[in-house]
């Protein structure tokens, strides 16, 4: 069996190579589903060390994206053997940069780090109307709603998709996290949303804490 | 206002921005406007209403009369006029404008594959003109070389000399620009025009000396644009800072630096100004600055404490920012005045300083009219 601990540190030193490597041998050796989820939960452990290193400032967004890029890459060789069985979700949840703005990053890197913990996401995309959130929390109904936007406008946005969902009678049921460059707690409070965050590990931070 | 009375203010500014550039002291606090889509709602024009340059100049003129700011990096960019043509020329490709912004889906930025950096590194300008603008506009594909070439030339060249001719027509009414020209740093233009964000990224990772060198390799195909353009004391170019502020200062120094470095001593050895646009936080890469030319350098910061800034890096560069535009936009006039005495008082001795939003004004969001002319008013009337 391999040594987790490895794998963790592997993803967590951003080493790509090293991990690949160690996961390519782990798939040939034939492991067992549940072999195979402890991997995955080791990955998950990497994501938090990456987290954890982003906010002590040694890691910056750049490593925070590429630690994406080895997980996307790490989990697409792990998941023939996983198959369909997935593990039990922590929660789920909407994003989506917000209407008039075509800003992405901010927003994968949450998506990312919030998938990496265990929640579903269902990705809206960028530039969405306050209607597509809407639609979404109907079709799925979410445990939360996280908007993203960079541009100082976009907190207009904001502001009316949370008066949308309010009007439609669907906020009492979700929590909403807001984030990006121009939020602040003032603009939360004007926004209507539950909780702000300019870190993406602090807000995965705050949506577990939601849903635990 | 009488030409020359606006003559005389014209000169006045010119001669504060240039002493601000070479860090000598001036006798007001010289106020850099940045602006943009700010200009026509300030003004109370509706921009579908501005259908050409003669009535945007007419705008910025107008701003400029009441505001009396020193110099404003560029002045109000109308989209329609400025990217439409240029846009509709290349038959669109990756860019839409809509509502008078003009729009890129990320998606469709990630255009040149890693494994294609031999290639550009080779030489950049055959690389963008056959490989990379074809991809991008693709109305450019299957037409011959002279008529590809006809339509970038017309896009480029044939739609910047109006654009010129506004730039023009804004000074004659009074309104200092501090913009000669408009580069991107080499990986930048990697960064926004090849690769997008998580490509540029994974290449730092994956394959940073190629990411160097072709950084190195596209400065060198600046330098003959950089000789086309006339320096002037009073004048910068203006080149936006983006992926760094997302950088380890060790990915920065491997990758970003080594043309960045090279480019910014070639601009000043060459006689111009550069001012750097260092978008959201740069802290973590003072050191770095620290080693740009001694002359000829403007750091405008966005999201750094300014007078920290000045601490670090004013014997290096002159600064700007500090100006908030959350205060302009929930403070009172008095809140915001109080403000921009602290600036004064802290930033402006010595020298270097420009007083200037620390964000670009572009929404309505960023700033109240009357905070903004409350505190133009009090810059204009204050002496040092």
């Amino acid at each position: 069996m391999l040594d987790l601990k490895k794998i963790t540190q592997a993803l967590g030193d951003l080493d790509e190579k090293n991990l690949l490597d160690m996961l390519n041998e782990f798939i040939a050796s034939g492991p067992t589903v549940e072999e195979a989820r402890e991997v995955v939960a080791a990955c998950q452990e990497g994501m938090t060390l990456v987290g954890d290193l982003y906010e002590t400032g040694i890691y910056f967004v750049g490593d925070l994206i590429f630690s994406g890029e080895i997980l996307t890459a790490a989990l697409a060789l792990i998941k023939p053997v996983i198959g369909a069985a997935n593990g039990p979700k922590v929660g789920t949840m909407v994003i989506g940069t917000v209407h008039g703005d075509l800003h992405d990053m901010g927003k994968q890197i949450f998506k990312n780090m919030a998938e990496a913990a265990g929640f579903e996401v269902f990705d809206l995309g960028i530039d969405q109307p306050a209607s597509a959130f809407i639609e979404k929390v109907k079709e799925i109904s979410p445990d939360v709603v996280g908007m993203s936007g960079v541009l100082t406008l976009s907190l207009d946005s904001m502001k009316d998709t949370v008066a949308g969902l309010k009007e439609a009678g669907l906020r009492d049921d979700i929590k909403i996290i807001i984030g990006g460059s121009p939020v602040t707690e003032a603009a939360c409070k004007r926004i209507g949303a539950d909780a702000w965050t300019i870190n993406a590990a602090e807000g995965v931070r705050i949506i577990q804490g939601w849903v635990s | 206002m009488s030409d020359q009375r606006q003559t005389k203010l014209y000169k006045e500014k010119q001669e504060r921005v240039a002493k601000t550039i070479r860090r000598e002291e001036v006798d007001k606090p010289p106020f850099m406007l940045s602006a943009d889509d700010y200009f026509p709602y300030y003004a109370g024009v509706e921009k579908s209403t501005v259908t050409s340059y003669d009535m945007a100049a007419d705008v910025v003129g107008k701003v400029s009369d009441d505001l009396q700011f020193d110099t404003t990096i560029f002045p109000w960019l109308p989209a329609n006029l400025f990217y439409g043509p240029k846009i509709r020329i290349l038959g669109g490709g990756t860019y839409t404008v809509r509502n008078f912004e003009k729009m890129q889906d990320p998606e469709k930025v990630r255009i040149m594959g890693p494994e294609e950096y031999p290639e550009l590194i080779k030489n950049p300008n055959t690389y963008l003109l056959e490989t990379v603008l074809p991809r991008r506009f693709e109305v450019l594909q299957d037409i011959n070389p002279e008529e590809k070439y006809n339509r970038i030339v017309e896009a480029v060249l044939g739609e910047g000399q109006k654009f010129s001719n506004y730039m023009q027509a804004c000074e004659e009414k009074g309104c200092h620009l501090t913009l000669s020209g408009l580069m991107v740093n080499p990986v930048d233009f990697l960064f926004d025009f090849f690769r997008e964000f998580t490509g540029i990224v994974s290449d730092i990772k994956r394959c940073p000396e190629l990411v160097r060198d072709a950084g190195l390799a596209i400065s060198e195909a600046y330098k003959p644009i950089i000789r086309s353009m006339k320096p002037a004391s009073d004048k910068a170019i203006f080149i936006p800072m983006h992926i760094p502020a997302f950088l380890s200062p060790r990915d920065f120094e491997k990758t970003y630096w080594p043309s960045f470095k090279g480019f910014a001593e070639y601009m000043v050895e060459q006689g111009h100004n550069v001012v750097y646009y260092f978008e959201k936080k740069y802290g973590h890469l003072f050191d770095y600055l620290q080693e740009l030319p001694k002359k000829g350098i403007i750091g405008v910061f966005q999201e750094d404490d300014m007078r920290l800034v000045k601490k670090k890096l004013g014997s290096s560069m002159a600064v700007a920012g500090g100006l908030s535009t959350t205060l302009m936009q929930h403070g009172t006039k008095e809140e915001c005045i109080e403000h921009v005495k602290g600036l004064i008082q802290d930033l402006c001795p010595g020298g270097g300083y420009f007083i200037t939003p620390d964000t670009p004004m572009m929404y309505p969001v960023d700033g109240r009219p009357e905070n903004l002319k409350a505190v133009a008013d009090y810059i204009r009337d204050c002496r040092l």
